[in-house]
């Protein structure tokens, strides 16, 4: 992995259960001057793909996204680093632009990445995700993940620039598994109420999944989305009904 | 006194097939038609003396159907691991084989969920009936077909459908598949009416018509994931009409 570089980059990655993603993954990122992913005991063949191909990769019991992302750049051997999610697929143009970014002293301390969801055969265009946007390259001495246990966001002290290429989101892959992650997603979010002493009411059960149901389907214009952006929305609705579900649960001890 | 057949089919039900067999040890003969499962069910299963045999899954008419043919009684009883006869249900059955009105009889089913039962959420179910000419049709939420006249039971079967949260989604899910596919075959199409009304309707249909409103967060879960499961199969459907998963 040399670099002509005058930025050395680290790439990092968090994952597990993704071995159908690491090839294309280190592929696309084969300009970085090291790549190191944390995973989370996969039980798939994705630290053997993963090491096979190069990458340190580092175990480590997964608790919540903030946490695992953070140890991750810790591990960082450079200040800069690219922080992608395994089931997002960069383009050449944005690879280039990444690049010629690093012959430069950076203009930011970070750089987010417009977003397009892949779903149901096709990109949605509206749904929520018309204004999806990432922070994927930063200064990891400049940012720190805040603490939430899942939709982590990045806090950045300093400059954040918007790049001029998107990125391409592969986060479904099948139906039934994108319901399983977000019953994960909703379930960490019921910790996280849990947490902090939240106890749901009437208002989290029966107002809350259908002002998330319109947002999506009306607000930000699901409609045009067709019949996926029907089914993006009500899935994503469904899982705010889970969230509080599961708080509801966890007061009662049922599982 | 006429014989009872009970026909359980299984698959990885170890936890709970012992307090099921338990529960129909009034029974001549137990049949488990089990779908090769990994765990120790078959080994619980000849430890009961039951008549075990095995059989590949295709869908779960054809894995009882197989049973049937198995079975000497003069009547069958059919349940599933997950589900106990009642006490009084055992002497109900008993009582009523002794001197029978009809030639099958639906049986009843709280809904346990959650930890408590749903009274409101009864199904009644054909499930005990005499072994004469009987089989069941259609790929999931399979029908058994007799002839002659039904009857029903009073008590209760008590019916552990719960095996937490994340289980039932996913059970959901996978029977989803199935009726898609079913539709799919019948030539069915599916539309915003699917996609929008059927789930809003059952989930009506459940919570008011059915009165879930009266068991509280479980009755709200219940016809909420029912209408979840409504969805799941029509965009199942979409999914097996693109060729994709």
């Amino acid at each position: 992995m040399a670099s002509q570089t005058s930025i050395k980059i680290s790439a990092l990655a968090i994952c597990y259960n993704e071995a159908e993603h690491v090839a294309n993954y280190v592929e696309q990122l084969a300009f970085a001057d090291e790549v190191i992913f944390i995973d989370s005991y996969s039980t798939d063949d994705t630290v053997e793909r993963a090491k096979a191909l190069g990458v340190r990769v580092i175990q480590r019991k997964f608790d919540d996204f903030s946490t695992q992302r953070n140890f991750a750049l810790a591990q960082a051997t450079h200040d800069w680093v690219l922080f992608f999610d395994l089931d997002e697929e960069i383009p050449e143009a944005l690879s280039c632009e990444i690049q010629a970014l690093c012959l430069e002293p950076p203009v930011a301390d970070a750089f987010e990445v417009r977003r397009r969801f892949f779903f149901f055969g096709k990109f949605l265009r509206f749904s929520g995700w018309r204004n999806d946007r990432v922070v994927r390259m930063f200064n990891k001495h400049k940012a720190q993940y805040n603490g939430d246990l899942v939709h982590e966001k990045l806090l950045v002290k300093g400059k954040t620039a918007t790049l001029k290429n998107s990125l391409a989101h592969y986060s479904y892959t099948d139906f039934d598994r994108y319901n399983e992650k977000l019953t994960q997603y909703s379930k960490l979010q019921a910790q996280q109420l849990y947490a902090q002493g939240k106890r749901p009411t009437c208002y989290h059960f029966f107002i809350r999944p259908w002002y998330r149901f319109w947002k999506q389907y009306v607000w930000q214009g699901g409609f045009l989305d067709g019949k996926a952006g029907f089914i993006v929305s009500y899935v994503h609705a469904f899982a705010v009904f889970k969230r509080y579900l599961q708080l509801w649960m966890m007061y009662r001890k049922i599982n | 006194m006429p014989t009872l057949s009970v026909i359980i089919p299984t698959y990885n039900e170890a936890d709970y097939l012992e307090d099921a067999l338990f529960s129909v040890n009034f029974a001549d003969e137990v049949i488990v038609i089990d779908s090769c499962s990994t765990d120790h069910t078959k080994a619980i299963a000849m430890a009961a003396n039951c008549i075990v045999l095995e059989r590949t899954f295709d869908n779960f008419s054809a894995q009882k159907n197989a049973a049937i043919a198995k079975a000497t009684g003069d009547w069958i009883l059919f349940m599933d691991a997950d589900e106990r006869v009642s006490k009084k249900l055992k002497h109900e059955i008993l009582t009523e084989l002794a001197a029978p009105k009809h030639n099958a009889y639906l049986l009843k089913f709280p809904h346990f969920y959650m930890n408590r039962f749903l009274y409101h959420h009864i199904g009644k179910v054909k499930r005990l009936a005499k072994n004469d000419d009987l089989y069941f049709e259609g790929a999931v939420h399979e029908k058994l077909i007799t002839k002659g006249s039904v009857g029903k039971l009073k008590n209760y079967m008590i019916h552990y459908t719960y095996k937490g949260l994340t289980h039932y989604l996913k059970k959901k899910d996978s029977y989803a598949w199935f009726q898609a596919e079913t539709r799919l075959n019948k030539g069915k199409k599916v539309g915003f009416m699917q996609l929008a009304f059927k789930p809003a309707y059952r989930f009506f249909h459940s919570y008011i018509i059915k009165r879930g409103f009266i068991d509280g967060i479980p009755g709200l879960a219940v016809a909420a994931i029912n209408a979840y499961g409504v969805f799941s199969r029509y965009v199942k459907q979409l999914l097996l009409e693109q060729n994709k998963n």
